[in-house]
């Protein structure tokens, strides 16, 4: 009971102290099989943590702790870099703004719900940060956001404050809307074909230079010391501008090759680059071009044929364009297979015979490259954070599950506690049921619920095995 | 001859029969010929300021309190009224309602409608959001709350029943939700019981989305408010560097809209954010400290659970006296979540919280629907752990000191608005009634409550049928809906005008046969006739289910709508998506 109430409370009260004792104190992790994801596996080794960060990782003899370090003892435990999911949709109160066609004015940072229970389960699955991505409702959607999972923390200490700004584009069915449904007397929105997405686009960074102009030329005139209003500020241009400028990140949703290939001339045309190709099914056929380019891609495992622009997905496309020098990431985009995030890691062994450790990096370093993150996350290095996922065993075998993930040394879910607390939360349960028996219950409104039809955010995803991915 | 003298005679009787009762005539007889003089006599006067004044006495004249104390001399033309062994509390007050608007005539699709109706005022809102689509009257922060209001002889007698004199006032549907007004609940004329209006612009985070446009997500919500608050900013910057030299510069537009704003983004009216969750407060907060905006928390109700936090922020809270109740005919408990259950088990703790943490607050009535719920759940709490003269506080001073009307109203001081009420005992103890209200010096008769709501735990089953009325909000000119249900009986051909988001209107025809309170039959779609499922009549109200195939994709509709003979008028739901509709009854 207290501990459930301490854990509830947390939620919401700066428990900064606690947060600085876990810090300042050393702990060491000790002979665990030690997967870098950047410098291949140390058996027999041992991680300090020191103030949240990596302070050494090497043979156990050769890592020394002070006295008073707490010690967490991984014989026989397999330690990995915490997981990074490059295209998430957790914790977030709202994905698409499917309005307009056009709304890089809109922010997922304001839609961030810290308290969302899958941020826990993924937790015990050992993902440590995700990429809270708009969805694709539209040609381009919102701008979107970087958490780390600090259960139990405020929002602010969630954010990474140095986290670079990225924003959702899409191509193909969705934001054309094919696949959705037009209720009688409603306009389509444009645009409706592929033609029209790529004007979409095209009229956006249009507007957005001439945006950046009209600035300009009223700095000039305020420089020649005239008496001038300066523009209005309006926020969807602003974010144009400054993905113009390269200030922010295009990560594009995208199918086909055909039009992969369209964005990536586009892009060339206005002088930016798509930084990272979202699912990219299609990518295998273009990998040289997406190498030329200087994208990354960030996929779907195994993943096709829940739509006519997925059918010539391949299992091989991981590898294929892994070979081909891609920074090649793996994404869950889904709230369950986000909980099982090493398993679709581990099946890029199987197809196209990718080692251990790149397998291992399409969950870890790679993502975090993708994210401009891999200074401080993303691999088990000195100096870098301390966010690590213990393993009961190898990580790729079906038969392992985490133990204990920690997130800059402080840990958030460790499965003895989840175990403990399992039986206290039940029977407070229990007790609030057992207090409120007698009570009778008020009749809620009679409004009909429709739960057989998704929402405008799960229409375009989000039912597992039917729908699209945003 | 006679003819004529008679002719004269009756013509003289007509002009002065009219003059008698001509609106002029009688507007002023009401204050010579009524002097409005009460001395309330024999009760306990808690005057709300800390005081408790046995066996005292109040003097009401015009209006004001002329004297309140236990040696007052009683006025030799005042009515005196016995408060013998029964209590006396300055007016409560209802820091945050819909009182005075009537569903149907709040903005929602309104003023300025969907499509292309809206002429400049869509022009205007294109503007403000940068993009819309279409135009919605709770996108409009011009819309002031006082040119809403209805008020008749008993519009208020439900709230004045239950101790309520003055409450602040708002639409409760829409971003922006209107510019709130301040008002005595009596029976008077609008202009006559405004006390403040506009007090505050009235915000809320759900998504406007009626009919699909521009904003429809909770991002979208914050991005258009930013966006209106810049051009705000923006607006007000434009005109002052036009009006500084105007010679050789283009004038600026004029943007009502935008104008409307300019107090808000200048710090002179505040805003009242309408949250509930953690995270929706900390938004509302995060917002106003962008943009530097004087703010008030509305609802509120998770606010207990970062107190601290508020205390921090120097914020303050319009707390909701409406707890989350265990829903009827829950077939497993256990599906409820832990949270679900936590939140319940705490509502009632949520005031004394707050005060612990030394949070300002006044009581609201949030979603309540009998307005004697009121001081049910301030009574709760008390029980939970807020001090009986905080509690009294924050529907009394507390208010009236957050609204900068403590010079007029929230205790029983002298020079005060006359507000009282008069309750036969303790305001907190279960079984107290509301004897007598005053509101402006006018007493008020308190009407018999129907036995149904008297009885029972206050929060039990007493809530008549039929569930809250369409909006959430209180309607308190409506008739209770009837707990006999089924009065009505809607069997019959209906021709229906449905108007589906984007514009347009479409007709159909619904055929129905009712059965007991079971509905069936069929409507026409786009692609024929399809049966409805889950056809109920509940009350006046009707509802029902269909699904329509398009294309490939089978998309469901819910319906309800409220039946007056034979007419109805609803609400259509699909996809995250409402709209309205109406029809009438074929002759047979």
């Amino acid at each position: 009971m207290k501990t459930s109430r301490l854990i509830f409370s947390s939620i919401f009260l700066f428990t900064l102290s606690l947060v600085a004792l876990a810090q300042s104190n050393e702990t060491l992790i000790r002979n665990a099989t030690i997967m870098t994801a950047s410098h291949g596996t140390i058996t027999n080794g041992s991680i300090l943590i020191k103030d949240g960060k990596i302070a050494a990782v090497d043979k156990a003899d050769k890592v020394k702790a002070s006295a008073n370090a707490k010690v967490i003892d991984a014989t026989g435990l397999y330690v990995t870099p915490g997981f990074i999911d490059s295209h998430s949709h957790t914790a977030l109160d709202s994905i698409n703004e499917g309005s307009l066609s056009v709304t890089a004015m809109v922010k997922m940072r304001d839609m961030v719900n810290p308290t969302e229970i899958n941020i826990y389960r993924q937790l015990a699955g050992g993902m440590t940060l995700i990429h809270q991505l708009h969805g694709s409702a539209n040609a381009i959607g919102g701008q979107n956001n970087m958490i780390k999972l600090k259960w139990g923390k405020p929002l602010e200490e969630m954010l990474l404050p140095d986290a670079p700004r990225t924003i959702k584009f899409a191509l193909g069915e969705n934001p054309k809307r094919s696949n959705s449904t037009v209720l009688p007397g409603v306009t389509r929105r444009f645009p409706a074909t592929r033609m029209g997405v790529e004007e979409t686009i095209r009229e956006a960074f249009t507007q957005g230079r001439e945006y950046i102009q009209k600035w300009e030329a009223y700095e000039a005139a305020k420089k020649r010391g005239e008496d001038v209003m300066p523009p209005r500020k309006d926020l969807k241009l602003e974010a144009m501008a400054d993905v113009l400028r390269g200030k922010i990140d295009i990560h594009s949703h995208c199918y086909r090759a055909d039009e992969i290939m369209m964005l990536i001339r586009l892009c060339e045309e206005f002088g930016i680059k798509v930084h990272t190709f979202q699912h990219v099914l299609e990518g295998y056929k273009v990998a040289p071009e997406i190498k030329q380019h200087g994208a990354n891609a960030s996929i779907l495992p195994d993943w096709w044929s829940y739509k006519m622009e997925a059918y010539d997905a391949i299992p091989f496309n991981a590898a294929i364009m892994t070979r081909r020098g891609i920074v090649v990431s793996i994404h869950s985009d889904d709230n369950e297979a986000a909980r099982r995030f090493y398993q679709e890691a581990g099946k890029m062994m199987k197809y196209g015979d990718l080692t251990e450790e790149e397998a291992l990096r399409l969950v870890t370093l790679n993502p975090a490259i993708q994210l401009r993150l891999e200074k401080r996350v993303g691999s088990i290095d000195v100096g870098k954070d301390a966010d690590l996922v213990i393993f009961n065993g190898h990580p790729f075998s079906v038969y392992s599950r985490p133990e204990t993930t920690m997130i800059e040394g402080e840990i958030y879910f460790d499965r003895k506690q989840d175990l403990e607390m399992r039986d206290k939360l039940a029977k407070e349960k229990k007790d609030l049921i057992e207090r409120e028996k007698r009570t009778p219950g008020i009749a809620q409104p009679t409004l009909p619920q429709p739960p057989t039809i998704p929402t405008e955010d799960e229409w375009d995803g989000h039912i597992h095995g039917k729908g699209n991915r945003n | 001859m006679k003819n004529v003298f008679l002719f004269r005679l009756a013509m003289t009787g007509v002009i002065v029969f009219s003059l008698a009762f001509s609106p002029f005539l009688r507007r002023v007889s009401m204050h010579s010929a009524d002097p409005e003089v009460y001395a309330i006599k024999g009760g306990t006067i808690v005057t709300g300021t800390g005081a408790t004044i046995p066996n005292g006495v109040v003097v009401v004249r015009d209006g004001l309190i002329a004297a309140v104390g236990s040696d007052v001399a009683i006025p030799a033309d005042a009515r005196v009224v016995d408060a013998s062994g029964m209590m006396v509390y300055p007016g409560l007050i209802d820091a945050y309602s819909s009182y005075g608007l009537r569903p149907a005539e709040q903005p929602q699709g309104g003023p300025g409608g969907r499509g292309g109706g809206g002429g400049q005022q869509a022009a205007i809102l294109a503007a403000l959001s940068g993009a819309a689509t279409n135009t919605n009257a709770g996108l409009l922060p011009e819309v002031t709350v006082a040119d809403q209001l209805q008020v008749a002889a008993e519009t208020f007698d439900q709230q004045r029943g239950a101790g309520i004199t003055a409450a602040l006032t708002s639409p409760r549907d829409g971003i922006f939700r209107g510019q709130s007004a301040f008002l005595n609940l009596g029976s008077d004329t609008p202009e006559k019981l405004l006390l403040k209006a506009p007090h505050s612009l009235s915000i809320g985070f759900g998504r406007a989305g009626f009919g699909g446009g521009y904003p429809n997500s909770g991002m979208g919500v914050f991005s258009f408010l930013r966006q209106a608050l810049l051009d705000a900013q923006h607006y007000r910057d434009e005109w002052d560097w036009y009006s500084k030299s105007p010679r050789g510069k283009t004038r600026p537009q004029h943007d009502k809209s935008l104008a409307a704003l300019i107090p808000v983004v200048t710090g002179k009216m505040p805003v009242i954010f309408n949250v509930s969750s953690v995270r929706e407060i900390q938004r509302a907060v995060g917002l106003a400290e962008e943009f530097n905006l004087k703010y008030l928390l509305a609802g509120a109700t998770q606010s207990y659970q970062i107190a601290d936090y508020l205390k921090q922020k120097n914020a303050t809270v319009l707390l909701s006296l409406s707890f989350p109740q265990k829903p009827a005919g829950l077939e497993d408990p256990e599906s409820e979540s832990l949270r679900v259950l936590r939140e319940r088990a705490e509502a009632p703790k949520a005031a004394a919280a707050l005060y612990k943490a030394g949070v300002k607050f006044a009581f609201t009535s949030g979603t309540l629907t009998r307005p004697a719920d009121f001081i049910a759940n301030a009574a709760k709490a008390v029980e939970a752990g807020l001090p009986k003269d905080e509690a009294l506080k924050a529907m009394t001073l507390y208010p009236a000191q957050i609204f900068g009307l403590a010079e007029q109203l929230g205790s029983i001081e002298k020079g005060k608005i006359a507000n009282l009420i008069v309750t036969s005992g303790d305001l907190f103890n279960r079984d107290t009634k509301v004897k007598y209200t005053f509101v402006d010096g006018k007493q008020y008769i308190i009407k018999a409550q129907p036995e149904a709501q008297r009885q029972g735990p206050p929060f039990g089953n007493g809530r008549p049928g039929g569930g809250r009325p369409p909006n959430g909000g209180n309607a308190p000119n409506a008739p209770a809906v009837a707990a006999n249900a089924t009065a009505i009986d809607v069997t019959g051909t209906w021709t229906l005008t449905v108007n589906p988001p984007g514009g347009g209107s479409v007709n159909r025809t619904l055929t129905l046969k009712q059965s007991g309170d079971t509905v069936t039959g069929e409507i026409t779609s786009g692609a024929g006739p399809v049966t409805i499922s889950n056809g109920k009549v509940s009350g006046n109200e009707l509802s029902f289910v269909y699904v329509l195939k398009y294309q490939d994709n089978e998309l469901m509709i819910g319906a309800r709508a409220k039946i007056e003979g034979n007419s109805m008028s609803g609400m259509m739901e699909t996809n995250g998506t409402s709209y309205d509709f109406s029809g009438t009854r074929n002759p047979k």
